[in-house]
């Protein structure tokens, strides 16, 4: 019983000699059909995944490939068949059979795995970054979004771009004065209206999102993408400010005098 | 952001040793009782709260006391906001603390309250311990720091209330006394006008 349980583990295990060099590197063509063959083995994805997580560097290689590579490229090539001039004419887009991208052929990515789920993610970042290139709609990357990555990622990506779009519009007729470099101290904005404009332009960032309320008139609301903002009446010399933590740029601080 | 909570008897007495350390007299003013008398005490920048480079430097300060974790006790709002929390006193535990308290007004400490960090909503920091805490933490010496956070907050493209603010911060720690008083405005409980 065993033997038969490890030859069973082993079969299981991804067969790196076929589709890669002793360092993971995909050299031939023959390496590159037996690849794909076997990322469409039930489970063979999150095998090689784990095989990388757990140090494996002929894994680790392979992985690193794909995900900077092989699934970006895909996504360029298919952002570029889906906007050729053809496809931008509505009728004809719809009637085409190759301008809506068909995307069951990933179906053996499962999207809710972590390998899975990164080289859907990896082969949409090509995609998107391609159709954004060429100036086109975001209504494409979002249905692309939706299709590769499920519903509550894409509904975490627009309301992560509303929360930008809402920060746009309030400091639109803000006027900077100290931009900070990466990591040091706040990028401080001034605006006027005091008080009651502190209070507007919050309402507007947070429009939607659920507002906690604390003593001293202080509210705070949060956003999927971890960027956090606040209101308060005093900071630095009693004038209200609005204040924006993101995880991916410095503090931002709208003093309203 | 934060919750309330907490029933932990050690989190209660650093609780209050942070308030027999530090509080608010006025929604204006900090005081702050320098003990023992040979803590160093320094302003500095603030990031909401901590930059990354404060992230790293503070986690080898707080290393060298050779403490495993940190507190963060909040200097307002505690009917609404978590009294205290405690991270590990690792870089990702700071970063945690920062991503936790950065809209509020906390002071940031050990269980022992050796050295204690005042993080302010006002765009600076105090720095408070051992003389060899304060440094590691800063990264340079205290009065090159001051001289920085001095030549920064008397910038003209500050608001002049702004400015005015910063330079009694720094007026406050220059010289400072067994106890210093400096602004710092922090928003009122419920119940008090």
């Amino acid at each position: 019983v065993l033997s038969l349980l490890l030859i069973s583990v082993l079969a299981q295990s991804p067969d790196y000699d076929a589709f890669s060099d002793r360092d993971g590197n995909i050299l031939t063509e023959r390496h590159g059909r037996a690849l794909f063959a076997m990322l469409q083995k039930p489970g063979m994805v999150e095998r090689l995944f784990a095989d990388a997580a757990k140090g494996d560097r002929r894994a680790k290689r392979i992985v690193e490939t794909l995900e900077a590579d092989y699934f970006p490229d895909t996504g360029r090539e298919l952002a570029e068949k889906v906007s050729r001039p053809p496809c931008l004419v509505p009728a004809l887009r719809e009637l085409s059979g190759w301008c809506v991208p068909e995307w069951s052929f990933l179906d053996f990515l499962d999207k809710d795995k972590p390998g899975g789920a990164r080289l859907r993610k990896a082969l949409f970042d090509g995609f998107a970054e391609r159709i954004r290139v060429r100036g086109l709609e975001n209504q494409i990357v979002l249905s692309a979004m939706t299709a590769l990555l499920g519903i509550s990622v894409a509904a975490m990506a627009i309301e992560a771009g509303e929360a930008t779009a809402s920060l746009k519009q309030i400091l639109a007729d803000a006027k900077p004065f100290s931009e900070s470099k990466p990591g040091m101290g706040s990028t401080q904005f001034k605006k006027t209206g005091g008080w009651d404009a502190a209070n507007r332009d919050f309402d507007v960032l947070a429009r939607g999102r659920p507002v906690k309320s604390y003593a001293g008139n202080v509210r705070s609301c949060e956003f999927p993408d971890g960027t956090t903002a606040s209101v308060r009446p005093m900071s630095s010399g009693e004038i209200p400010t609005v204040q924006i933590d993101s995880p991916k740029r410095n503090p931002i601080k709208i003093r309203y005098e | 952001m934060s919750e309330p909570e907490s029933n932990n008897p050690l989190d209660e007495v650093v609780v209050r040793n942070v308030d027999a350390l530090v509080h608010r007299e006025d929604p204006g003013q900090f005081t702050l009782h320098l003990k023992p008398e040979w803590w160093r005490a320094v302003s500095i920048i603030g990031s909401s709260h901590l930059s990354d480079p404060d992230v790293t430097r503070f986690t080898a300060a707080f290393r060298w006391l050779g403490v495993m974790a940190v507190y963060a006790v909040a200097l307002e709002l505690r009917d609404s906001i978590e009294t205290v929390r405690r991270f590990p006193a690792t870089e990702a535990g700071l970063k945690a603390f920062n991503r936790a308290t950065s809209h509020f007004n906390y002071a940031l400490t050990t269980y022992d309250c050796t050295a204690l960090v005042v993080c302010t909503t006002d765009d600076y920091m105090v720095v408070c311990g051992p003389e060899q805490f304060v440094r590691l933490a800063l990264g340079r010496e205290p009065d090159e720091a001051m001289e920085e956070f001095h030549q920064w907050g008397t910038d003209p493209w500050w608001p002049a209330t702004t400015r005015k603010v910063f330079e009694s911060v720094w007026s406050a720690f220059v010289n400072p006394g067994p106890v210093v008083v400096f602004p710092g405005w922090v928003a009122k409980p419920k119940g008090t006008s």
